[in-house]
């Protein structure tokens, strides 16, 4: 057994070992900072913590996150749907082209019986006439249906421009070679008009009349415009498409 | 994702319809129609072409350094008062002496060279272009292109003219309207310098943005012939009809 003294002696040694080891912890401690990231996960991993982390990711990070996704989705479909929208359009154009171009034709095969020099009578020159009118003035409602759909096509200054050149000298050709072709074997055997003049110019006009190259070039360069426009836009829809 | 697509289609029909209003001039399907005062389906004859000839003399404007003469014509004046006729032409001689005329509607430019004086008149040398040389008969009986006529009746004259004689100072006149005849002083020859162009244009003719409008009452030569040829310059859109 212990005496009292000894009792006393062995309490003050275990309090001194603590007041040591105390002083070396305090010592340790001003030396060593605890980090800031210990403190936040020491602040994150409590009860609390966890409770306001879940908050703010259900609360705000996911509906951003889903709204952002909803938008680059939307606008996703929105190109896609303008690419598809406009290259159906820019497939019709062609299509209306190629039946603007066919009026030509049908005029150049409405006169193609009567091209020699033989005169016609004032009854087939009017039937003529009537033919060739009702033909110009289904022209002009074709034409205008390309001219409306031209403005899909990505350079529209280009695309009307290579058009009116294209309807300009199909007009032409038709207002100062068929029409006056007509005219002129018509008239030609009236007494009392040029005669000399109107033989020499008929002859012209009979050698000349198929002569239409610039009208098939100036309708190629429209043409081709078209075709290329198209596919790169196709291109551009298989892009948009996935 | 229906309601997405309708919104983004509006949208596009939206700038589409946007786009439309800020277009260049559009074509409008009718193409391009030759500028000329004749039809053709009516019969071109000496008459008839003659007639025309005669609208357009009277009908040019002349651009030069010092002004501009609508319906141009020259006449001899005296103390700012016209004297005689107002004539459509050049009308003067050549080096060997011969007679020239040079009506206003066949001439492109013209400019002074060199003036003499003598105790009777002052005499001036014009160098004149012109196109087309060619009188209404040969153009109805030939029936020629637009690029026959410039190639074979296009021609340069040097024609000394008297700018001052006994009946007065040879003086420009322009009228408000063709075929007017009361004509107003524009200006006197002798003002213009020597070397500076005095240009012709026709009356009825105006370029606008590229395109020629007007009717060409003064395009006499612009036969069904003429125009049928890639080459005629004057053509205006078929809704400027």
């Amino acid at each position: 057994m212990l005496t009292d003294e000894e009792k006393n002696k062995v309490i003050e040694r275990v309090q001194l070992e603590r007041d040591i080891r105390k002083a070396l912890a305090e010592e340790d401690k001003a030396k060593k900072p605890i980090s800031l990231l210990h403190n936040i996960w020491g602040v994150a991993s409590s009860g609390l913590g966890l409770l306001l982390i879940g908050g703010v990711l259900t609360g705000f990070l996911v509906p951003s996150f889903q709204a952002y996704q909803k938008k680059l989705e939307w606008e996703r479909q929105i190109r896609y749907e303008n690419v598809k929208f406009n290259l159906g359009m820019r497939r019709d154009a062609l299509k209306e082209m190629m039946i603007a171009g066919t009026y030509v034709s049908a005029i150049i095969a409405l006169i193609a019986p009567h091209k020699n020099e033989q005169p016609i009578t004032k009854d087939e020159y009017e039937k003529l006439r009537e033919q060739l009118l009702a033909l110009q003035n289904d022209r002009f409602k074709q034409n205008a249906k390309v001219v409306a759909m031209l403005v899909y096509f990505s350079d529209y200054k280009k695309a009307s421009n290579l058009f009116d050149e294209y309807v300009g000298a199909s007009t032409s050709y038709i207002s100062t070679r068929i029409e006056r072709f007509l005219y002129l074997k018509y008239s030609i055997s009236n007494k009392g008009v040029n005669q000399q003049g109107d033989a020499k110019e008929l002859a012209d006009l009979i050698a000349g009349i198929d002569e239409t190259s610039e009208l098939v070039h100036k309708f190629e360069n429209i043409l081709d415009y078209m075709r290329d426009d198209i596919q790169k836009m196709e291109e551009e829809y298989v892009k948009a498409k996935f | 994702m229906l309601r997405q697509n309708s919104k983004g289609f509006l949208v596009s029909i939206l700038l589409l319809q946007l786009q439309v209003f800020s277009l260049p001039a559009m074509p409008d399907g009718g193409g391009r129609r030759e500028i000329t005062p004749y039809q053709p389906n009516s019969p071109i004859t000496v008459a008839t072409v003659g007639k025309q000839k005669s609208i357009g003399d009277g009908s040019m404007i002349l651009t030069f350094a010092g002004g501009r003469c609508a319906n141009v014509g020259l006449a001899y004046t005296r103390n700012n008062e016209i004297r005689g006729k107002v004539s459509r032409s050049l009308v003067g001689e050549t080096d060997n002496k011969e007679r020239l005329t040079i009506d206003f509607s066949v001439i492109e430019k013209m400019s002074i060279l060199r003036t003499t004086e003598s105790p009777t008149a002052t005499k001036a040398l014009f160098k004149v272009s012109a196109m087309p040389l060619i009188t209404p008969l040969q153009l109805v009986n030939t029936r020629p292109t637009y690029s026959e006529l410039v190639e074979k009746y296009r021609k340069t004259y040097e024609i000394w003219v008297e700018t001052k004689n006994n009946l007065g100072t040879l003086s420009l006149t322009s009228s408000s309207a063709p075929g007017i005849t009361r004509s107003d002083l524009c200006g006197k020859v002798e003002s213009i310098s020597t070397g500076s162009e005095m240009v012709f244009s026709y009356g009825d003719l105006t370029l606008k943005n590229g395109h020629w409008f007007g009717g060409g009452k003064g395009l006499w030569w612009a036969i069904p012939s003429v125009i049928g040829d890639t080459k005629y310059p004057y053509r205006r859109p078929a809704m400027a009809n």
